[in-house]
């Protein structure tokens, strides 16, 4: 057993008074390299588009590759040079831990443990710790699948505890729970729906409390919020935005952090395991096939631009990224189309079966099959594939990949691998 | 003596009574800062009542180190989960940071704590654990007696050093039936059996004991139902048959075994069905049959030795409802959300001698492959999740 936990550098010790100032002042500028949340600091899951980034090879190792106390869904997130990642420990996986690793070396700089107030039951398949967390660049917010929600800012300390699971008993699905947090503002959004209990709430990234919520319908969701930043973009001056797109089986509705209040709305029902992929205005929603979405900031509207079946995913997300849409259709088919149209541009069969979703980083695409093959795609001028090079792993891979100016980090059952990018 | 020179005698024996008086108050002060913050730690609560003020606290109680330590774990007894939480981090961070800068932790201490059974379970785990780390020997000792231990955590690692010491599944397999050690090994074996909650460690003794030729009695181990009477099916088309209460829910708490009822499908009774299944598997599209828009009833007696609070926890991918003696338990209108272990926990009140079991059974109308399933297992155990050894009765109750 690894009996390091909880170890930590020393820093200043900050006043909860000191950090809720901090807080109130804003969050960090993002750092260049953070990861911050569930599919990046702006969720797009793209890093650098486009520039010459060497790619992982296939005969590449890792530059390190750390053992995880426990196993988990979820995918780590990175800020300010450490790697945050949440397990639960077996085999009950009602002690949850938070881990922090340097990003350059692996090493554990602190882990904390807390234990579960809600509902433990889950499926093998998945875990506990199914949530990414996502931070300010001050805090982070870890959930799990028994819906406990809790912040540390980044020496490990906990700012607040808030037990959703326990406040709720009826949240719960039998099979896990794994939408991840979003910090907005000083807003924390948290989707947790399920089949006897549904919401959607705001909570104070200060303290916890509830600033808004909203019922959901009762329906089983494991996708996430996704910011869309079109607002400030197309409204400058106004208070209008960021905006948080969510998913239910009525509606992509999009909704202001802030107060709660439903902006707009696209009425249509949407897949309950792959979220929402965000460029530009346009989102690119998973719905038995894929919805292209414009979204009108003026209005606002969400309107669709197409409509494709033969785009579609099955649990890993869609991205989008300069006019280019990927999707793993199932079973292990990369699919590249034109964002402006749907049209198909290439398809590539990969191998394996997959939970993680793509990111892009430079002119390569990542994706780990859940077997524990990472592939790596190359993609041309166009942004279409082209080939591919396979980094074997081990199974079991259903977390994402996030990534940094300096590598790719991949989780495994149960190892966090770091691959560099740049001369090996 | 001129009142010039008793006034300064006076002086001092009020200064120093002022003095005294201080240094009491400062000593107080000082010997006890944490006291405020303990309690604002066990004041956080639901919600996110009380989050910054414990942050706040936590931040103090930790800069007090090590003094601070004892209190924590004590006062944690008093704990809801929220507060619980932030006093075993506070310990946690104020015991990593002392290791950190190389002070000795109190070896004693955590020991005599982890060893108290009257404190809180986790709080001794975390002393435990944190022994574990200083002094593993010692760590190993005291778990040599937690075998027995209330805390499911401590227990768990009781049964993992001694399962750790006996051979493997392998291994045992080829012992010769004559050998020495075979029976010390089957004692072992089943001293850890007993003792186990967790079913991986079940799991692992029960292959042991397999090798041995032992057949370990599972069902009695987790407190497995396995005689049923069932009764059905009714018409829950629509899922309407959720909430109508059928002839048979009529009576929960003492089911006419005898009786019939008109059922969706022409008249129904109450036919025994005793599972031969491993975890008392009740499967309803095979007692009954295979059937979508349907529910059923079923019933069993649990007698128990003396009246206790007990749990029932109930297995099913289906919609249920669950009375105990009559009185309505739990209600879970969900259907296809999962089919695990120890799925939902049910606290009851069991009296001393028969008790009446009775659960409705709920199957929609989902045509997935995976919305087949129409069943349900059950197990009447302690809080820790040992069974209460209580003995079924198949045959019919007098009910007439």
């Amino acid at each position: 057993m690894n009996l390091s936990f909880s170890t930590f550098r020393g820093g200043t010790r900050i006043g909860a008074a000191v950090v809720a100032a901090l807080i109130a002042a804003g969050a960090s500028a993002a750092r260049a390299g953070d990861w911050r949340h569930f599919r990046g600091t702006d969720q797009t899951a793209v890093l650098q588009p486009g520039e010459d980034i060497p790619p992982v090879r296939s005969h590449d190792q890792p530059v390190w590759k750390v053992e995880l106390p426990g196993p988990g869904p979820s995918s780590p997130i990175i800020v300010a040079g450490r790697v945050l990642l949440t397990s639960a420990i077996e085999p009950n996986q009602d002690e949850l831990r938070l881990s922090c690793l340097d990003a350059e070396s692996g090493a554990k700089l602190w882990e904390t443990r807390f234990w579960a107030t809600g509902s433990t039951v889950f499926n093998a398949f998945g875990g506990i710790a199914a949530s990414t967390p996502s931070s300010d660049g001050r805090v982070v917010v870890v959930q799990y699948s028994s819906n406990d929600l809790a912040c540390f800012d980044l020496d490990g300390r906990p700012r607040w505890f808030r037990p959703l699971g326990w406040e709720r008993p009826f949240l719960r699905n039998d099979v896990g729970m794994a939408s991840s947090p979003r910090i907005v503002g000083d807003v924390v959004v948290v989707q947790a729906e399920s089949l006897l209990d549904a919401v959607v709430m705001g909570l104070s990234l200060q303290d916890g409390r509830t600033l808004w919520q909203i019922d959901r319908p009762k329906q089983a969701m494991w996708s996430s919020p996704v910011v869309f930043p079109v607002g400030e973009a197309t409204s400058p001056g106004s208070d209008a935005g960021p905006w948080v797109l969510v998913q239910s089986r009525d509606d992509l509705a999009l909704i202001d952090p802030k107060t709660g209040r439903k902006v707009a709305a696209y009425a249509h029902w949407c897949d309950t395991v792959p979220t929402a992929a965000v460029w530009g205005s346009q989102a690119a929603l998973p719905a038995a096939g894929i919805h292209l979405l414009d979204l009108d900031a003026a209005t606002p509207a969400l309107d669709a631009r197409w409509v494709s079946d033969r785009v579609r995913v099955a649990n890993s997300s869609p991205l989008l990224c300069r006019n280019r849409l990927y999707a793993v259709k199932p079973p292990n088919i990369l699919v590249c189309a034109d964002a402006a149209d749907g049209r198909l541009l290439s398809q590539m069969r990969l191998g394996g079966s997959f939970w993680a979703s793509p990111v892009i980083v430079g002119r390569t695409l990542y994706v780990p099959s859940y077997e524990g093959t990472l592939y790596a795609v190359s993609l041309d001028d166009d942004g279409v594939p082209t080939q591919r090079e396979e980094i074997e792993l081990e199974p079991q891979v259903l977390a994402s990949p996030a990534v940094d100016e300096s590598g790719l980090y991949v989780r495994t059952r149960s190892f966090l691998w770091k691959f560099a990018f740049g001369p090996k | 003596m001129s009142p010039f020179q008793r006034a300064p005698s006076r002086l001092i024996c009020v200064a120093s009574a002022v003095l005294a008086a201080l240094t009491a108050n400062l000593l107080h002060a000082v010997e006890e800062p944490w006291q405020a913050e303990i309690q604002a730690l066990l004041s956080a609560d639901r919600a996110g009542a009380g989050q910054s003020q414990a942050a706040a606290a936590f931040d103090r109680v930790v800069a007090a180190g090590l003094p601070a330590l004892s209190p924590i774990l004590t006062n944690a007894k008093q704990a809801n989960p929220v507060a619980l939480n932030w006093m075993l981090a506070a310990a946690d961070r104020i015991l990593a940071e002392a290791a950190r800068v190389g002070t000795p932790l109190p070896r004693d201490e955590l020991e005599a704590f982890a060893k108290d059974r009257s404190q809180r379970d986790k709080a001794r785990y975390l002393a435990w654990d944190w022994l574990r780390r200083i002094d593993p020997s010692a760590a190993r000792r005291i778990a040599e007696n937690m075998l027995d231990d209330p805390a499911g955590p401590l227990r768990r690692e009781a049964v993992e050093l001694r399962l750790a010491a006996l051979p493997d599944a392998a291994a045992l397999r080829a012992v010769p039936n004559d050998d020495p050690h075979r029976a010390e090994w089957r004692a072992s074996l089943y001293a850890l059996f007993h003792a186990a909650r967790d079913r991986d460690q079940v799991r692992r003794i029960t292959d042991r004991l397999r090798a041995l030729g032992e057949s370990p009695d599972l069902i009695e181990h987790y407190g497995y139902v396995r005689a049923w009477y069932v009764v059905g099916p009714f018409d829950n088309t629509g899922d309407a048959g959720f909430d109508r209460a059928f002839p048979p829910e009529e009576s929960p708490g003492a089911p006419v075994l005898s009786a019939s009822f008109p059922g969706k499908h022409g008249v129904v009774t109450w036919r025994e069905f005793v599972s031969e299944d491993d975890v008392g598997l009740i499967d309803l599209n095979a007692a009954i049959r295979e059937e979508k828009g349907v529910l059923a009833y079923a019933t069993a007696r649990v007698t128990v030795d003396t009246t206790q609070d007990a749990q029932i926890r109930v297995s099913t991918p289906n919609a249920f409802k669950l009375w105990v003696n009559g009185e309505a338990a739990a209600i879970y209108h969900v259907y296809h959300s999962g089919f695990e272990p120890d799925q939902y926990t049910v606290p009851c009140r069991l009296k001393q001698g028969e008790n009446v079991i009775f659960i409705k059974v709920c199957q929609n109308e989902q045509t997935q492959d995976w919305a087949k399933p129409w069943a349900f297992y059950l197990r009447v155990c302690d809080a820790l999740g040992g069974g209460v050894m209580g003995r079924e009765s198949p045959s019919p109750a007098n009910n007439d």
